[in-house]
């Protein structure tokens, strides 16, 4: 069966998603120390749960390298992009309110903030984060909302 | 749709038991029972009750802490003088102390696997014999772990509070300072 050129886009938007997933989620799990520094800093968690942000800073380094794999790989597309995709919308809505206090403070040009996000790459300027972000939700919102097979998957039946 | 959220589910829920597994075999892992990891839980009891115990805390300025260093280090004999009585401890990443750290500071890494009481009970008897002044210091800047250290001296070795003095500036002013570091 020929396959259209909109199913190599897709393949393309699953390495790049998965890719990046895989990459991020290894740079995280390499020091889960200054993970769960980070995850503390954003202050999203009740400190009333320690345990609870113990858990997180230890789970989703793992869960994104495992969605980076399996998105790759083709096995739980759909579920696994519509997962990652909003996990990834979280992440950008708690690093851009973290920006926007951080120009609340120093003031200047928003696109000049720079912190450690806590993603894995040490500090980041904003807008360069916001637009990687943006083009990664993009990638996995496509990968879970196309219907169509993509290939080389090698999820088949239930598994696709 | 059922399909795809149970795939979604048994995801997270795979990802999270390989993350568990994961931390239990890294060497720097995270203890997941702790609660104290942050202030101002490290003090235990609630938020309010930690913060009127932070603000108790003495802090020292980069003078004092020079001033109580050079008191306690022979720069001849290039040692610390245990008999002064003054303590520094450093409470940043054992790799950072290792990296470099003020002359004579005992290493006190709250984020230490194997040091869950980060001062073992040996060392805390010596310090509430011997030990005149205590100074903690980390990085400095945001860097909260030597209160969080100079909180468990206090509250869990019954280490008095007027012996315990955080350094704010931290290691990062010492060394702006042109203040020495060693590795050793």
């Amino acid at each position: 069966m020929k396959r259209g050129s909109g199913s190599w886009l897709l393949l393309l938007a699953c390495l790049a998603g998965g890719g990046a997933m895989i990459f991020f989620g290894l740079k995280k799990a390499v020091d889960p120390v200054a993970f769960l520094k980070a995850v503390h800093e954003y202050g999203i968690l009740p400190e009333s749960a320690p345990r609870l942000l113990n858990l997180v800073a230890v789970a989703l380094p793992a869960v994104e390298i495992l969605g980076g794999l399996l998105l790759v790989l083709g096995i739980w597309r759909r579920a696994v992009a519509g997962t990652l995709a909003l996990m990834l919308l979280l992440f950008t809505a708690a690093v851009l309110q973290r920006a926007l206090g951080l120009h609340a403070e120093a003031g200047g040009p928003f696109c000049a903030v720079a912190f450690d996000c806590g993603c894995g790459t040490g500090v980041v300027r904003i807008c360069a984060k916001l637009l990687e972000n943006g083009f990664l939700i993009l990638c996995c919102a496509w990968a879970a909302l196309d219907r169509r097979d993509r290939p080389f998957a090698l999820g088949r039946g239930w598994w696709s | 749709m059922s399909r795809h959220l149970l795939q979604a589910f048994l995801f997270l829920l795979a990802g999270a038991a390989l993350g568990v597994a994961g931390n239990a075999l890294h060497p720097g892992g995270i203890q997941l029972g702790r609660t104290d990891y942050f202030l101002p839980a490290a003090g235990g009891g609630d938020a309010e009750e930690g913060d009127d115990l932070l603000a108790r805390i003495p802090r020292i300025g980069l003078e004092e802490a020079r001033a109580l260093w050079q008191e306690s280090w022979d720069a001849d004999q290039n040692r610390w003088r245990e008999e002064i009585g003054i303590y520094f401890l450093d409470a940043r990443r054992a790799e950072s102390y290792a990296a470099g750290h003020i002359p004579g500071a005992f290493l006190a890494d709250p984020w230490n696997k194997d040091n869950e009481d980060v001062i073992d009970e040996d060392f805390a008897r010596r310090l509430r014999e011997q030990a005149f002044l205590i100074v903690v210091y980390c990085n400095g800047g945001e860097c909260e772990d030597s209160l969080n250290v100079a909180m468990k001296l206090w509250l869990t070795w019954q280490i008095p509070v007027e012996l315990i003095s955080v350094y704010e500036g931290g290691i990062g002013e010492w060394k702006g300072a042109g203040l020495p570091v060693t590795t050793e």
